[in-house]
Order: C-alpha cells, then sequence, then structure tokens
C-alpha cells in the first residue's frame, strides 16, 4: 500500500460532491446504480498525495438496471405468413436467479458415475457373462478343444481301425504284429510316435498320420489297460436300425472306407468340427447326386476320391454317410456312381 | 416437390425392399435348381442384396433429413424444441450405449479366458452398439440444436 496517498475522492458525472471521500484503506467504495438513472456515466477518481500532488482517474461506464422489452418469436427483417405469434419478453435483471440445483461439472460427474457404473457391471459382473454364456458362447467342439498334447480316444479308435487293426489285432490283442493292449511302449509318447512314423521290423512307416492323430492313438491304445479284448463299446451306434433297406454288408464297408478316408474332418460320429461341415443331421445327403459328386471330385479343401475308389467303394461311402448317425436317406447304388463319373 | 421429401426416399425404400425380396426369390431358384439348400449366396444374389442395402440407406437418410429438418426448408432460425422426454430418451439410449459396450468388452474377455464367442454375436452386439449411437445423435440433433436455414441458389442435383 502506498503510504504517501492523503486522501481519495471519487466523484460521479460532473458533481462537485465527491461520492465518496477515503482516507485510509481499504479504499472500497460502493455504488449503488439503482440511485442514478440508465445512461453513460463518468466516474472521477481524484487521488491527493502528501506532498500536494493530485492525479485524476476517469472510468466512463454505463447503467442498464432498466433493460427494454425483447421480442420473441419474430426476427428483424424475418419473412411472414398468415397470422404471427410472437411474445414480448421484458427481463427483470433485479429478480433472484431461479433454477440452479446441479451445477454443470456435478452434472458431468454423476453422469459419469452412472454411466461409468451402467458399464461397468456390464464388462465385469459375473451376471453379464452369464448373458454372453448364454446368448454368444459357441459351441466348443471337443477336439478343438483339446490340448495338442492330449489324444482323443475315440478319434484314436477310427484311425487304428483304418490303419492298425489289420496286423495289431481289431482290439489291439496282437496278431500279426505285437500285441499292443496295454504295451509298455504306449507309455512313452516320443518313442510311440516314432514308430508310427518311421515303422520297425516288418512294420511299415505311417508318416501320413498326423501328431494328432498320433496322439489319439496313443490314447486310445492307453484307453485299453493291460490284456484289454474288449473295445469300449461307445461308438456302436452307427445306423443298422436306420438303414433296415440297406445291405449291412455295404454299410460295414461304407464305415471302414469312412474311417479311413473321411472321420479326420467329417469325425467318426458325423458331427463334423470348424469349417468341416457336420454329416450328421444333414438334409443336403438327401440329394444323392450332391453326396456322389462331393465325393468324387470334393469341394475345396477337401480332395475328390474319384482316382482312389471304385464305383463300389464310392456307393459303399455315400450309403454309409445316407444311413447312419440318425440320416435315414436310403443306400446309393454302384451304377449311379459310374452314371456320375 | 421440396428438398427433403419424401417421395425420393419412399421409392429408394421400396427398391431396396424390392431388391431383398429378389434375392431371396433368386436363392430359392437357386435351390430348386440344384436340389439342395447351396451353402454360400450366389454372385447374382450378392449383386440383388448390395445395391438393395445401397438404395435402403438412400432412403432411410431421406427419410432421417425429413424428420429432422420438416419437409419444407424455409429460411429463418429455428430454435431446438428441447423438453423433458427427449432428456430422458438420450439418458436411456445412453444408458443402453454403455450397456451394449460393457458386454462387447465382456464377449471379448469370455473368448479370451474361456472359450469361442459366436462371430454373429460380436457383430450384433457391434451393430445394435452403432444403431444406438446413431439414435441418440438424431434425437440430440432433433431436439438440442439450434437450426438456420439460409436462401441460397440450388446447386445440388440430390433432392436432399
Amino acid at each position: 500500500m502506498n503510504q504517501n496517498i492523503e486522501r481519495i475522492e471519487v466523484f460521479l458525472d460532473e458533481s462537485k460532491e465527491p461520492l465518496q471521500v477515503l482516507t485510509s484503506p481499504p479504499f472500497k467504495v460502493t455504488l449503488d446504480t439503482r440511485q442514478i438513472p440508465d445512461g453513460p456515466h463518468t466516474l472521477r477518481v481524484v487521488t491527493t498525495f502528501k506532498g500536494g500532488q493530485v492525479e485524476e482517474e476517469i472510468i466512463d461506464f454505463e447503467v442498464d438496471n432498466l433493460p427494454s422489452p425483447f421480442v420473441d418469436g419474430l426476427d428483424d427483417g424475418q419473412q411472414v405468413r398468415g397470422p404471427v405469434e410472437f411474445e414480448v419478453v421484458t427481463g427483470d435483471y433485479a429478480a433472484p436467479k431461479t433454477g440452479g440445483g446441479l451445477s454443470i461439472a456435478g452434472a458431468v460427474l454423476s453422469a459419469v458415475l452412472v454411466l461409468g457404473l451402467v458399464w461397468f457391471y456390464f464388462a465385469f459382473a459375473p451376471s453379464a457373462k452369464e448373458i454372453v454364456k448364454e446368448t454368444g458362447a459357441a459351441p466348443v467342439e471337443e477336439a478343438a478343444a483339446a490340448p495338442a498334447g492330449a489324444g482323443d480316444a475315440a478319434a484314436g479308435k477310427a484311425v487304428y481301425a483304418a490303419q492298425c487293426a489289420s496286423c495289431h489285432g481289431a482290439n489291439a490283442e496282437g496278431g500279426f504284429g505285437p500285441a499292443l493292449a496295454g504295451a509298455p511302449i504306449v507309455e512313452n509318447a516320443d518313442q510311440f510316435a516314432s514308430i508310427v512314423k518311421n515303422g520297425l521290423g516288418a512294420m511299415p512307416p505311417f508318416a501320413q498320420l498326423s501328431d494328432q492323430e498320433i496322439a489319439d492313438l496313443r490314447a486310445y491304445l492307453g484307453s485299453l489297460g493291460g490284456g484289454a479284448t474288449e473295445a469300449p463299446k461307445e461308438e456302436a451306434a452307427p445306423a443298422p436300425a436306420a438303414a433296415a433297406a440297406v445291405d449291412p454288408a455295404v454299410m460295414s464297408e461304407g464305415e471302414n472306407l469312412y474311417l479311413a478316408s473321411c472321420a479326420g474332418c467329417h469325425q467318426p460320429n458325423g458331427a463334423g468340427v470348424a469349417t468341416f461341415p457336420a454329416l450328421a443331421g444333414n438334409k443336403n445327403l438327401a440329394d444323392k447326386d450332391l453326396v456322389i459328386d462331393r465325393i468324387l471330385s470334393g469341394k475345396v479343401p477337401m480332395p475328390g476320391f474319384a482316382g482312389q475308389y471304385d464305383d463300389q467303394q464310392i456307393a459303399a461311402i455315400a450309403t454309409y454317410i445316407r444311413n447312419s448317425w440318425g440320416n435315414d436317406f436310403g443306400p446309393v447304388a454302384p451304377d449311379e456312381v459310374a452314371a456320375k463319373r | 416437390m421440396y428438398r427433403n421429401d419424401t417421395v425420393l426416399p419412399f421409392f429408394g425404400i421400396l427398391f431396396g425392399v424390392a431388391l431383398w425380396y429378389m434375392a431371396y426369390l433368386d436363392g430359392l431358384h437357386i435351390a430348386r435348381l440344384a436340389g439342395h439348400q447351396p451353402e454360400e449366396l450366389s454372385v447374382g444374389q450378392l449383386g440383388l442384396i448390395t445395391f438393395g442395402i445401397v438404395f435402403f440407406l438412400w432412403g432411410a437418410i431421406g427419410y432421417i433429413s425429413a424428420w429432422l429438418e420438416g419437409g419444407e426448408l424455409r429460411p429463418g432460425r429455428e430454435e431446438a424444441e428441447g423438453g423433458a422426454a427427449p432428456m430422458v430418451v438420450v439418458f436411456v439410449l445412453a444408458l443402453l450405449l454403455v450397456g451394449l459396450s460393457g458386454l462387447f468388452v465382456n464377449a471379448v474377455l469370455y473368448g479370451l479366458t474361456e472359450g469361442p464367442v459366436k462371430s454373429s454375436f460380436m457383430g450384433q452386439l457391434a451393430a445394435a452398439i452403432l444403431l444406438v449411437m446413431t439414435l441418440l445423435l438424431v434425437v440430440y440433433k432433433k431436439f438440442f440444436v439450434d437450426d438456420e436455414v439460409l436462401v441460397e441458389d440450388e446447386h445440388s442435383e440430390v433432392p436432399w
């Protein structure tokens, strides 16, 4: 604070009498603008210092306590037609402010809080997870879900029947080759895989089998246990009842061929996997021509089998898939296959 | 015909629906010829559906414009109506939006931790989120944004 100030006089407009004289701090002035008319005014602040020096400051301002009425609904230069309704609004600046309530910050904060809580609930609550599980979860395929190292005994049985049973016996009890049920070699995954892939002694290599198939095979043999003479019967379902009009011998031949060439993708139970379509309950199998064409020519990524199997064998496969797993579409004759070649 | 007329949008939507129906009939015809239901759409069906979508969107945009701005544009300023009901609608839509997006995150996490989630489910969730966002924008524009129509020469050939 400047100690040299002797006094400060505040004058309004041209008045000779000061509005207020201030001699000591705080130099605060109160001016009630309702006591003076609306319009331009001048405030003159004259400061007198102890040495007699005088400094004058002039401030222009405008008082607007009684605002002019405002027309709402009709603008300057606006084109109008027919009856026009508008309102003359007069503001009362002196009236206390109404409303208020929530400040903008409060509104934003509460909105973020409420919406955030809802978001959090749907993102992380266990009950919301149930919603996703029930409506959105894709059916999990057993084969796809199993970790690569663990084999599927059911799939292994199919591989075994197609590739190994002729030498090692239908139930791995041994024959031309040694018994595998409960054999110690089954316990050692690496050695087992090596023998299957490279062959051993009189046994030829089976390099065409994938790691997964070998794992399945091992799982199947492991499931037989020591000295097993009987394979698990869970796969006994295919067809005879459904295919009364179908020759059981053809069905049996078809099943063997199916397990050898088709089951890898379409699965031994015809359920399909991933993008390989299910054959069980597939209505397209009713179309005999489609079935024969597809087996003969394939369709990317499925290979054709025209060069691999003769008419009799393809007819057997078609008959088998059309009359298994609940399908009941009747047999396919070798002549029909020959006609499509 | 005014700029925001609904005549052209009406025919846009009509053509869109007609093209979709043609694609459906095409599918039936192909299935009858083939003797079974094909696993994929034919090229012809894809073309019909594509143009169906284009016409449908064209018409929908026209209808939304007519609703937002009125059928006939008159020069002048137009104050937003505001009001409590649109406010409630906005709040409900906002709740729906955060709920759906939370569910989307939940589905992503579920897919990562527990097992596969149907891609159709994810697609429908995403579509629902976009649709709700669109509705929010439309309601906001209609009830909370002031509008001003200026007079100017016709430049555009597009009817809205």
